[in-house]
């Protein structure tokens, strides 16, 4: 069953100055049980669309000015923030970069992680002091009673981002969006997180939203991958069609410039250009002025749709016209309808 | 600046359990945080003298029935106009009363009138700006309007305007200056929050599902109050110089009341003949305004040290 869908989500900043468009038409679904790994580099509208969905955009300067996000099939945007602060917490949690600015320095961790219990459950103080405690174990916090009574700072990063991920499952949400969990954190953290965050998820059955520019981190705990570029989702794959071939001109060249053990070349590939920033919505493919493969007019005029190229394995769609006389499937592509029904107001 | 436990250096955050579990106690930690900043606060010389001065009025204003040798408004006329002496060590006025007893019932109004007053500007103020630095927007657009009218008009005239339309008295006073002063909190914390909306916790807080009321008690409160800390010592001394003030100009506490405005404003025309009259509760005023600031300049460098 789709538990998220994002369909055709449009996200602009506007200031008196300028509006920038940030998140220009990101399509994509997570299932029950599934962890979708959202890959992109800085700046390609990975964080806006976390914060979309979990609707925390300050608006204004945000504005999002076309498409859905459907949980359960309710369109989120349609909630007030009272309806929305039902499902805060509660059925999506979500996890932060940086655990230490993300924990209020001023409360201890005891109060911060008991606060979603007590605010979405009907539950007595001792019963939820009982269930941090319990859950903070679970995190790998060993001395859990005399952590609830610390603040944040007198834990480490590894140990505060634990706390974050406790604080976040506490109320056994369906939905958990980490955005960037791992950035923050050395290394050998990173990997101690990400086992922990691998074990919850299948304890809590809890779907996931993985957000990363981290590509080796992803592809160990993701079930699918959607790679994002300039606002749009530009390849969808499972992560092993995903890491044994991947489509789009963006991605291959993404991939290139990983550095593997071994790689015996004085210098990596890298993508020319930079990532455009665009101040009305983009036409065209986002790539095009980037990209090795370009075509010709076509790729700067008309949006190319994610779809399912002919050769390619069931469910690897990508967006991309080098495809285009192959178009056999079209699956998530918006129809001309619901386009319509979205267009700006 | 939400760095309530600045006393403790971030660098000596443990990394590994082991580290962190030295390096909190548990217990009340409330306690704790006051007991350390009064351990910092004994750093610096100022301060702790002005503490103590502050503690000696306190005690002073509530044993003042003890401490006083006279009843301060017991007239002898065998001692009318007397300068200091071992008998009277501050004088005695033009009525024989004695000026040192009247001085120390006097501490009793400077600092009920400065603890009542600063306690309901910064209930208004703090709780102004809470609401215009988190909404934003028209609401915070009207309310800083709002300061900054009153901004423009001199402080202490306001207030004279508003006891003198009220009347006069201990409560036209209180209100007055209440009415004047509060507009300071709100401009302070009114920043202090919107430097601390731009924080990941409170966008943390919001994604945990939390009421708009709960993150403001709760999540931005706490983090403001150094700030509120070190403000209302600060503005105490002023307030307590604008009490003396309006009751000198006759807007205030009238005579014969002890009150040091008043006092001062009973003396003034025998200055030349008896300056005992008027100089001891000046000289009462500036000492506890002095102490005052000390502290509050002592406190803002232990709670708030970025701020200068």
């Amino acid at each position: 069953m789709t538990l998220l869908e994002l369909k055709n989500l449009h996200v602009r900043f506007k200031t008196r100055a300028e509006t920038v468009y940030a998140v220009n038409g990101v399509n994509f679904q997570v299932e029950e049980n599934q962890v979708l790994g959202v890959i992109g580099e800085s700046g390609c509208g990975k964080s806006v669309t976390a914060l979309s969905i979990m609707g925390l955009l300050p608006s204004p300067p945000a504005d999002i000015h076309q498409g859905e996000i459907l949980y359960k099939g309710t369109n989120l945007l349609d909630l007030s923030e009272k309806e929305l602060n039902r499902i805060r917490g509660n059925e999506i949690a979500m996890i932060y970069q940086d655990p230490m600015e993300a924990l209020n320095p001023s409360l201890k961790i005891g109060f911060q992680v008991m606060e979603p219990l007590l605010t979405h459950r009907d539950i007595s103080k001792a019963d939820a002091r009982e269930r941090a405690i319990k859950i903070l174990n679970e995190c790998g916090l060993a001395d859990a009673e005399r952590i609830m009574g610390q603040y944040p700072h007198s834990l480490s990063g590894g140990m505060q981002q634990r706390v974050m991920i406790a604080m976040a499952l506490i109320t056994e949400p369906s939905l958990l969006i980490a955005d960037e969990p791992t950035t923050a954190l050395d290394v050998t953290i990173q990997a101690q997180i990400m086992d922990l965050l691998d074990n919850l998820r299948n304890d809590f059955n809890t779907s996931m939203v993985f957000i990363t520019h981290d590509i080796p981190v992803v592809s160990g705990i993701s079930d699918r991958i959607a790679v994002m570029y300039a606002g749009k989702v530009v390849e969808t794959a499972t992560v092993e069609q995903f890491m044994e071939n991947q489509l789009h001109p963006y991605t291959q060249s993404l991939m290139k410039s990983i550095p593997k053990i071994g790689d015996t070349a004085e210098e990596l590939p890298i993508i020319e250009g930079v990532v455009p920033t665009f101040d009305q919505n983009p036409k065209g493919c986002v790539f095009a002025s980037r990209c090795p493969e370009y075509l010709g007019p076509e790729c700067d005029n008309e949006t190319p749709r994610l779809s399912v190229p002919t050769d390619a394995a069931q469910g690897h769609e990508t967006a991309c016209h080098i495809y285009a006389d192959e178009y056999l499937e079209t699956v998530s592509k918006p129809t001309d309808q619901t386009i319509a029904q979205t267009e700006e107001k | 600046m939400p760095t309530p436990n600045v006393n403790r250096d971030p660098q000596s955050a443990g990394d590994t359990v082991s580290d962190s579990l030295t390096d909190v106690t548990e217990g009340d930690s409330t306690t704790d945080k006051i007991v350390s900043v009064l351990v910092d606060l004994s750093q610096n010389k100022l301060a702790v003298i002005g503490l103590l001065y502050v503690f000696v009025l306190c005690v002073v204003a509530i044993l003042a029935p003890i401490v006083a040798p006279y009843d301060p408004s017991a007239q002898n006329y065998e001692v009318l106009n007397h300068p200091p002496s071992f008998a009277h060590p501050f004088g005695t006025d033009n009525f024989g009363r004695d000026l040192f007893s009247r001085v120390v019932f006097g501490s009793r109004y400077a600092i009920f009138l400065g603890i009542v007053i600063v306690g309901i500007q910064a209930v208004i103020g703090v709780g102004l700006g809470l609401v215009a630095g988190y909404y934003g927007g028209f609401t915070e657009a009207v309310i800083m309007r709002i300061v900054d009218i009153s901004l423009s008009i001199p402080g202490i005239v306001l207030a004279l305007a508003i006891a003198g339309l009220l009347g006069g008295g201990i409560l036209p006073l209180i209100i007055a200056i209440s009415l004047v002063g509060w507009r300071g909190f709100t401009r302070i914390v009114r920043g202090d929050v919107k430097s601390i909306m731009e924080e990941e916790y409170i966008n943390s807080a919001k994604a945990v599902g939390l009421s708009d009321t709960r993150i403001i008690t709760r999540y931005i409160l706490p983090n403001v109050a150094s700030s509120i800390i070190v403000y209302t010592t600060l503005t105490l001394p002023t307030v307590i110089l604008w009490s003396a003030a309006l009751s000198f100009l006759g807007m205030g506490v009238h005579p014969p009341t002890p009150e040091w405005g008043a006092l001062i404003a009973a003396g003034r025309s025998d200055l030349q003949s008896a300056w005992w009259i008027a100089t001891f509760p000046g000289l009462a005023i500036m000492a506890t305004i002095i102490a005052f600031n000390a502290v509050g300049d002592g406190l803002r460098d232990v709670l708030d040290p970025k701020q200068y």
